[in-house]
């Protein structure tokens, strides 16, 4: 028995040298784990831990295994700025994925401009990707892509009367200008434009002031946490409203905080647990059993960058020349992730042309349409 | 008519709100009254309280309203005791200052303490009503915000009643005033401070279990105390009904002043109520004027 137990050990020591015996390629990761979008951070942190250990599993990239360092940038700009220049200077991460927040994403990106570090920016401003810096991608829908859906489809069900209820960071302001310029080119202005900050909790105000204007559609561009909140006061100031949010609405956390109010609700998602499709089903089960959560929008796009990134790596077959590997990491397309998503990077370094629309029904985001921009 | 209902539910939101900030300010208050300081944490406290109720009582342990909310009112009692053994008591012969840093320095413990035990998801719980309410000729008033009306009103009166009638509230007045002259009356000035605490965190934890149906509970709940903080200025420092009316007018103005000013700057409208308060009104509304520095 004795005997046994030693020779298992002998071999699972051996094979860890093989995997282990190189120094590890380092790729760094930013998100909010502190603070008010806390949240959203620790989707892609367990996403990402996820990726590392299937890298691993499948024996690393370049003979060598791979370590992933998740920095905290608390959901603000400095913070993500000290995490940015930590795992550049200190850990000679070869990009960063992060950060779910645009004005995160457009504090760090000078800096990985400046160092010619891969940013795989998950904010969805569509400023990102307009800035012109060469070392940004985006792995996420961007904001013109999602509200173009959402009102396609909303005046595709024939409404004409619209009203937007913004959050006045980066990503809510973005999405309003977004949302305008999707409406003209139907030919239409919103009857009502209203504002909240991150961590309000009462929008009485605003949604009065909203159904003064008496809209058909008001389509709210905010967070996860904030949108159950919302929808929550919408079902008692503005009952007969048609919900149209962005993607927080749709995510389980948010669905289930609204406690039913958020039934019927459309959003647009680049992602739904709910996709039959046997990928995206196999990473439900493995992330459930893991952390005992269904796995939301940020854990599938953390761990679908990961991988392209680590694909990337391998192609170049270096890590030394880091615009190598932003090279073949732009080349990759019709690339299938967990997310049920194809991927494929255009020349302004966007990873997606389409989008699932959802509706809320029974409580999860059922898929019924799907948008596709060429 | 559409605009009566809309004026009337701004009115309804305005005293909701209010009521929650009004109750908050009932915590400051009691501490203030008892110690002469500011417990600036005790916005933190009410989060503290509600992810008992919330996240440990109610989703991890199942149990209803009532146990719920008399377990998190004794376990909010008990912390009560102990912070003010770690943040006060050590510092009891130094400037109220440094006190109300060491205060803010428990807050700053609190959410982050809170983060690694409850995590980053907002808690939300149904409480006694969910998101039924009221619909009155186009008003809708949710049944908690009038049960937190409630609630106040009843903590006012006990509150007020303790504080002039009972031996224990006018000992803490007494402590309040002059502590070395309370105990030299033979009052045990620690036992009572202790005992402050301990009700002022029950108060706390009350808000809490009241805000976590409408508000949920996050770290950024703690935020109600800045609040609180203002509705005890406006109101007047140690004025118990002060509190509350100063809790109402903070609720209004942020109502309002999101309506026909800028919903962005709501909160820095009431802010900057506060700072003219504390240049030009001190005292608040109700208090009276008074010599001595906070």
């Amino acid at each position: 028995m004795r005997r046994t137990v030693g020779l298992v050990l002998a071999l699972v020591l051996m094979a860890a040298c093989t995997a282990y015996g190189s120094e590890p390629i380092t790729i760094g990761a930013i998100g909010a784990i502190t603070g008010s979008a806390a949240m959203a951070g620790e989707q892609g942190f367990r996403g990402i831990a996820l990726a590392e250990e299937d890298i691993n599993a499948a024996g690393g990239i370049l003979g060598r295994p791979v370590k992933i360092i998740f920095e905290d940038s608390k959901g603000l700009p400095t913070g993500g700025v000290t995490a940015v220049r930590k795992l550049i200077f200190q850990d000679k991460v070869v990009g960063v994925i992060g950060c779910h927040q645009s004005t995160v994403v457009m504090a760090v990106e000078p800096l990985a401009r400046q160092e010619g570090v891969i940013l795989m920016a998950k904010g969805s401003a569509a400023v990102i990707t307009e800035a012109g810096n060469p070392w940004v991608v985006r792995v996420r829908e961007y904001d013109t892509l999602a509200s173009f859906a959402k009102i396609q489809h909303a005046v595709g069900q024939g409404y004409t009367k619209f009203a937007i209820f913004h959050n006045t960071d980066q990503f809510g302001e973005g999405g309003r200008g977004n949302l305008l310029e999707a409406l003209d080119k139907f030919g239409l202005k919103p009857v009502a434009v209203e504002a909240h900050n991150t961590g309000d909790k009462d929008f009485t105000a605003q949604l009065l002031n909203i159904r003064r204007a008496e809209p058909e559609v008001l389509i709210a561009w905010t967070h996860g946490d904030e949108h159950a909140l919302i929808c929550r006061q919408v079902k008692q100031l503005l009952p007969d409203v048609v919900y149209y949010g962005s993607m927080g609405v749709s995510q389980a956390s948010s669905i289930q905080m609204a406690e039913g109010t958020s039934e019927g609700a459309y959003s647009t998602s680049p992602y739904s647990y709910l996709n039959p499709d046997p990928d995206v089903q196999a990473f439900v089960v493995k992330y459930e059993e893991r952390f005992g959560r269904k796995p939301e929008t940020f854990s599938v796009l953390y761990y679908d960058s990961a991988m392209m990134l680590a694909e990337a790596i391998r192609r170049a077959g270096t890590i030394d020349d880091r615009s190598k590997v932003l090279a073949e990491l732009k080349k990759i397309k019709g690339w299938k992730g967990v997310s049920g998503i194809e991927y494929s990077f255009d020349e302004k370094g966007e990873a997606f042309n389409q989008i699932f629309v959802v509706k809320i029904e029974n409580q999860v985001p059922v898929i019924i349409d799907k948008v596709t921009v060429e | 008519m559409a605009e009566l209902a809309i004026v009337l539910q701004q009115i309804v939101a305005g005293l909701a709100l209010g009521s929650i900030y009004g109750l908050v300010a009932l915590g400051y208050n009691f501490i203030f009254n008892a110690v002469g300081i500011v417990n600036l944490a005790q916005g933190d406290f009410v989060m503290l309280g509600g992810y008992i109720y919330g996240g440990t009582l109610t989703l991890l342990l199942g149990l209803p309203f009532l146990p719920a909310l008399i377990l998190t009112a004794v376990a909010m009692a008990i912390f009560g005791i102990v912070s003010q053994r770690i943040v006060y008591y050590p510092l009891r012969d130094a400037h109220p200052r440094m006190v109300m840093l060491s205060t803010i320095a428990l807050g700053i413990f609190l959410k982050n303490i809170s983060l690694i035990a409850w995590g980053t998801y907002p808690v939300s719980v149904p409480g006694l009503f969910g998101q039924r309410g009221l619909r009155i000729a186009g008003v809708s008033i949710l049944y908690q915000y009038i049960f937190i009306l409630v609630c106040v009103i009843i903590l006012l009166a006990v509150q007020q009643f303790f504080f002039r009638k009972t031996t224990l509230g006018k000992s803490m007045r007494a402590v309040a005033q002059d502590r070395l002259a309370a105990m030299l009356m033979g009052i045990d000035a620690y036992k009572v401070i202790a005992i402050t605490f301990a009700y002022s965190s029950t108060l706390a934890a009350i808000g809490g279990v009241l805000l976590a149906p409408v508000f949920m509970v996050s770290q950024v709940l703690a935020n109600v105390g800045l609040k609180g903080f203002a509705a005890c200025v406006i109101g007047g420092w140690g004025d118990i009904t002060g509190a509350v009316i100063g809790g109402l007018v903070v609720g209004l103005v942020e109502v309002f002043s999101a309506s026909y000013i800028s919903s962005v700057y709501k909160d820095a409208i009431v802010f900057a109520i506060l700072i003219g308060f504390l240049i030009f009104r001190p005292q608040g509304i109700l208090g009276r004027a008074t010599e001595e520095s906070l």
